[in-house]
């Protein structure tokens, strides 16, 4: 496996080896950060973060998994992070400008782009609780098991939120799915 | 005819139901066109947020990332080097300085209070075991010296004569000692720099 061996020469401090692991994983947890923040320069400062993180953490790496889900579990954990720190704001200026507005998409032919940047706009509006789940179980595909212990959380609330979530989204997304 | 609830629709689609529970939800789904409708409803979303298309990074992520590494400066090589030093000057003090005091290189016999017992280098069991009589040396000329008010005349002439004897020895051990110090002080000096950039990444 090429990220185990990655990961064993990284941890004899091979700087080359983790430029490589940035590469070769850098658009999956960015593209973990976007779902989550909304915006590429605040997608890009939480990847750089991640892989800062996972640089010192590496100890917890288990080599015998593939890093891409551990990577991105952390960027997962760094956004949440950085959403609740915004709060109450829950949103900030970069935001509003993805939003849709509140008046029902046209009825016309919604084009991939648009419906792409809609599907964006509507993760954007969930709180965030509801869209580190939508993320970990549908971008991630954990399990339920696997999101409650991962963000620590009981099973129950895990369920609850996904299904909340998941009508918010629909409420959303009426006009485009 | 009872519905099924929403929470289980989408506990069905996530896989989180025993063989049993999914049958009942087929056998239920297969003459229902309610549940089936709203079943297809979630599907749709699931498939939307499937769908949803990767974007790529600036080209400038990857620099900016590998730019934010420090050139290597790992911290255990420098815990190797301090322990290794510090074994060499541990070393050093146990062989080097109870044979000079056996050598009366250090307290020449005139000096004694009490007799050194005889060491047999480079046994280190001995000359640990000499070492309590070395101290005990130190603590008796340190006190001796500047707090009798009565000086005993002879044992100041002996010791005048000696210090004279002494002193490119104690140089030398004073020499020795300064360097052991700053190898240390530098050490943990580096130890402290290398943590310091480890701790800012």
């Amino acid at each position: 496996m090429k990220d185990k061996a990655f990961i064993m020469d990284l941890r004899k401090d091979n700087k080359v080896d983790f430029n490589e692991l940035v590469r070769l994983h850098q658009t999956g947890v960015f593209n973990v950060a976007l779902r989550m923040l909304g915006n590429r320069q605040d997608a890009e400062d939480a990847t750089q973060e991640t892989f800062l993180r996972a640089l010192r953490f590496l100890h917890r790496y288990d080599p015998q998994r593939p890093a891409s889900p551990w990577l991105k579990k952390i960027a997962a954990h760094i956004c949440l992070n950085r959403l609740e720190r915004r709060q109450p704001l829950l949103l900030d200026c970069d935001d509003e400008r993805t939003l849709p507005s509140s008046d029902p998409l046209p009825e016309t032919h919604v084009q991939e782009h648009d419906k792409n940047q809609a599907v964006r706009a509507a993760l954007l509006r969930l709180p965030p609780r509801y869209r580190v789940m939508i993320e970990l179980r549908h971008f991630q595909e954990l399990s339920y098991s696997e999101i409650a212990a991962e963000l620590d959380r009981p099973l129950s609330d895990v369920k609850s939120d996904l299904f909340r979530a998941r009508q918010m989204l629909a409420q959303y997304l009426k006009d485009v799915i | 005819m009872n519905h099924l609830s929403d929470p289980f629709l989408n506990e069905y689609l996530d896989g989180a139901l025993s063989p049993q529970e999914r049958s009942q939800i087929q056998s239920h789904l297969d003459t229902c066109a309610a549940c089936r409708s709203r079943l297809e409803q979630l599907e749709s979303l699931f498939r939307t947020l499937s769908a949803l298309p990767e974007e790529t990074p600036s080209s400038g992520l990857l620099p900016a990332i590998v730019s934010q590494i420090r050139p290597s400066t790992p911290i255990n090589r420098w815990m190797l080097v301090l322990a290794l030093q510090s074994v060499a000057a541990a070393a050093l003090i146990l062989v080097i300085l109870p044979s000079l005091v056996e050598l009366n290189f250090i307290f020449p016999p005139n000096w004694s209070q009490t007799d050194l017992p005889s060491i047999n280098l480079p046994s280190l069991g001995m000359e640990l075991y000499a070492l309590p009589a070395m101290f005990e040396q130190l603590l008796n000329f340190s006190f001796t010296i500047p707090s009798t008010p009565d000086i005993d005349l002879t044992f100041f002439s002996g010791f005048q004569d000696s210090f004279v004897e002494m002193l490119p020895q104690t140089s030398i051990l004073l020499l020795t000692g300064s360097a052991i110090l700053a190898a240390f002080a530098a050490n943990f000096f580096l130890l402290f720099r290398a943590k310091s950039e480890k701790d800012e990444i």
